[in-house]
């Protein structure tokens, strides 16, 4: 029973009068908005992908309208905030569940939410409208110049607005967490979220030397997703297999602070798998491979982890789609951000795969199955209980698994075939005695270009089965647990 | 809780000394030093004159006395959960703290060892040996330091008398880590230093 | 670990002694001029003896569950046995 009632609730318009019957709090419906907005620019996100998909074997489609690097801004930066509208989302639904009290502020909340998607929808528009440059003139980065690297393309302003946006919702969840029960779940997630946002800071440093550009530019980059996003993750992952499984908490608690701890020893000296190449002194050759070899550890945890709950789960939880989202999370991630990444961290190899497709193959995988899953995890649980119900129909679900197989199956396919068109590229560009130049060895690899694009409208369908599953009716299971 | 300690002569049911979780913690630290120490190897093997060279330049002296440092420390923090065991709090105590004396000396004498290398201008880009030297020994150096912290925490910890047979699981989750940062001297202290 | 701490309590002390005379031992035979190959192989050997103790004793694992103790001494044995071979 929640004992603190805080302002009157500014429920967004939607969340439906029983609600509160399902939610253990009332403010945990702010996260509803943050999930939808995630939803929403997720789908934006694989059109501008579809795009950029086409324009590697059409150059010129849409150009001069859209050019292929507007369109990757686009689609990277619609990942990452939709990314953090579910990470927020996910944060507002389960801190005050974990603290076993209302949210700080849900009022806070919902102001920061049309902050953070007008300021982003702006921002796109800025990408898409003019150039890029004259995006710099208009929003006077020469004041402080952020602006002009990969992933960290946004305004000056628009990442100041990024950090007050991220304030606000660790004040939020600070304040709900410190007055209220602190677990582990709870916890980890405050610390990978504060962390998130610590390191984000180091997009504001940019330094003219292009060797320490680039060593700090992997602050955010290495030390968000192979750092502090693997804690809110496996927060995630923790808090959904708690509620669907029935499994003692200590017994997940404890897999948490494993799983947490292999990441943090792998991860933070791995970030010298980036600095092998860049100008740093040769040593991070070594360091970076012997600590990143051991980067896939805690993403086979997790995988381990959930199998292991959903065995041994107490309950039959009538949401098998949210199971079959933690569990694909757990396979999909340490199949990406481990195999994957495994297949090119040493130094020896990745001499000769680095910047190709074998990278982006992996990237693609790795940012599905950590990320984007964990977050559709985190949306598949909550949603239905967001709009009063346990689970979805069975309707429902039986679509929202048949998205999940096409967009994880999808995938797999993007990335082999990814695998492949690096294979390509490395063995003419980068190796023999006569290597050849870029272009002509992209050339060679255009069949699977063309197969990953038919892979990629296949993710799409996917996509869209699974926010139609959104809207199917029927009678949803009510069995009591 | 017992009143009296029986010595059995059957067998005991098989336990894990400590915390099963520091255990998997233990062991990813030794898979990690395991990891170094393999890429030694394998650089080694690769060019071997570099390493002679390098190692030429190693006395044997102090890694000697570190290595019967923690070897002592060990056996201290070994007797101490003994004594824990008798609940006999003091001696414990005492012995907890001689452990972390030991590893300070460990401490002490490897900043000297440091200071000696730096001041003969070797670094970190010296050569590959002299890489894996510095990175070796001063990663097991913040273990020993690590150690001697959670030995140090256990220690006050114990003052209010939580630490009661059958209660032991915290001291012996801080000597199983103190055991393992041991465990990787003697590997390194053999590789680095002796196989010359 | 209470009962099993008790009944090998003589043995830390032995276990010190006989680890304080292997160390030596390796120091002694730095010196000794041994070629490259055997003195490696001495030394490693010798910190696997003493690995061996550290695990059983110290440790305890000797009275720990099979996949503990069998990982850990796993642990031993790859890395000295790799270590010796990486010299020859």
């Amino acid at each position: 029973m929640s004992t603190s009632t805080t302002a009157v609730l500014d429920t967004p318009r939607g969340v439906e009068e029983h609600a509160a019957t399902r939610l253990k709090y009332r403010s945990q419906a702010v996260a509803k908005p943050y999930f939808i907005a995630a939803i929403g620019l997720f789908f934006g996100q694989i059109v501008f992908g579809l795009i950029m998909g086409l324009q590697y074997v059409i150059g010129d489609f849409l150009f001069p309208e859209i050019p292929f690097n507007v369109a990757r801004m686009v689609h990277t930066n619609l990942l990452i905030v939709w990314l953090l509208f579910g990470f927020m989302g996910a944060g507002y639904y389960l801190i005050p569940e974990e603290s076993e009290r209302e949210l700080h502020s849900p009022k806070l909340a919902i102001i920061t939410f049309w902050v953070f998607l007008v300021a982003g929808a702006l921002t796109i528009v800025g990408y898409l409208s003019v150039p890029y440059a004259t995006l710099a003139k208009l929003t006077h980065n020469e004041i402080l110049p952020t602006m002009g690297r990969e992933f960290l393309e946004q305004p000056t302003i628009t990442k100041v607005g990024i950090v007050l946006v991220a304030l606000s919702f660790l004040y939020n969840l600070s304040m709900t967490v410190l007055s209220g029960r602190k677990t582990s779940v709870s916890l980890v997630m405050m610390l990978g979220l504060w962390g998130l946002a610590i390191f984000f800071l180091f997009s504001f440093y940019n330094p003219t030397n292009l060797v320490l550009d680039k060593y700090f530019w992997w602050y955010v980059v290495h030390l968000w997703v192979e750092g502090v996003w693997e804690l809110i993750m496996g927060a995630m992952l923790a808090f959904v297999l708690i509620k669907v499984t029935g499994v003692d908490r200590e017994v997940v608690e404890k897999w948490l602070y494993v799983i947490i701890a292999m990441t943090l020893i792998s991860g933070i000296i791995g970030t010298g798998h980036h600095y092998y190449w860049i100008g740093t002194p040769g040593y991070w050759q070594w360091w970076g491979s012997i600590f990143s070899a051991i980067e896939p550890i805690p993403f086979f945890m997790m995988t381990l982890f959930s199998f292991n709950m959903v065995n041994r789960r107490r309950r039959e939880h009538p949401n098998k789609a949210a199971v079959l989202w933690a569990l694909g999370t757990g396979v999909m991630a340490f199949l990406g951000a481990g195999v994957w990444g495994f297949l090119h961290t040493l130094a020896p190899v990745n001499y000769l795969t680095h910047g190709t497709q074998l990278t982006a193959a992996h990237g693609h995988m790795a940012f599905y199955g950590a990320y984007a899953m964990v977050v559709i995890t985190m949306i598949s649980y909550t949603m239905p209980k967001l709009r009063g119900r346990e689970a979805n129909s069975r309707g429902a679900q039986k679509l929202e698994m048949v998205s999940f197989w096409l967009m994880t199956l999808a995938m797999v396919a993007i990335t082999l075939f990814l695998t492949a068109a690096g294979y390509v590229q490395v063995s003419l560009q980068r190796m023999g005695t006569t290597p050849m130049p870029f272009m002509v060895a992209q050339d060679h690899a255009a069949t699977y270009y063309w197969l990953r694009e038919a892979s990629g409208v296949v993710f799409f369908i996917g996509l869209a089965l699974y926010i139609i599953s959104f809207f199917v009716k029927g009678k949803t299971d009510e069995a009591a647990h | 809780m017992n009143q009296s300690v029986t010595l059995s002569a059957s067998a005991n049911p098989r336990e894990v000394p400590g915390d099963l979780a520091m255990w998997f913690f233990i062991l990813a630290e030794l898979l990690v030093f395991g990891v170094f120490f393999l890429a030694y190897g394998y650089a080694r093997a690769h060019d071997p004159a570099t390493f002679v060279a390098g190692q030429r330049q190693l006395a044997l002296g102090v890694p000697t006395v570190n290595t019967l440092l923690l070897i002592a420390g060990s056996a201290s923090v070994s007797a101490a959960v003994r004594a824990f065991v008798l609940d006999r709090q003091r001696t414990a105590r005492r012995l907890l703290w001689l452990t972390v004396a030991l590893g300070m000396g460990f401490v002490v004498l490897k900043c000297g060892e440091f200071a000696g290398k730096f001041a003969a201008g070797i670094t970190l880009s010296s050569d590959t040996f002299w890489m894996f030297y510095l990175s070796l020994t001063f990663f097991h150096f913040l273990h020993v330091i690590l150690g001697m912290v959670i030995i140090g925490a256990v220690a006050v910890y114990a003052r209010d008398g939580r630490y009661r047979p059958g209660q032991l699981a915290g001291v012996e989750t801080a000597a199983a880590y103190w055991h393992m940062v041991d465990l990787v001297w003697v590997v390194l202290f053999a590789l680095v230093y002796v196989a010359r | 670990m209470t009962m099993n701490a008790l009944r090998d309590f003589p043995t830390v002390w032995r276990v010190w002694l006989w680890l304080t005379a292997l160390t030596l031992l390796a120091a002694f035979l730095a010196d000794a001029h041994l070629t490259p190959g055997h003195l490696a192989l001495a030394a490693l050997s010798v910190a696997w003896l003493k690995g061996l103790a550290i695990v059983e004793h110290y440790m305890a694992l000797r009275h720990a569950p099979a996949w503990l103790r069998l990982t850990v001494h796993g642990w031993l044995a790859l890395v000295s046995a790799v270590l010796i071979f990486s010299f020859l």
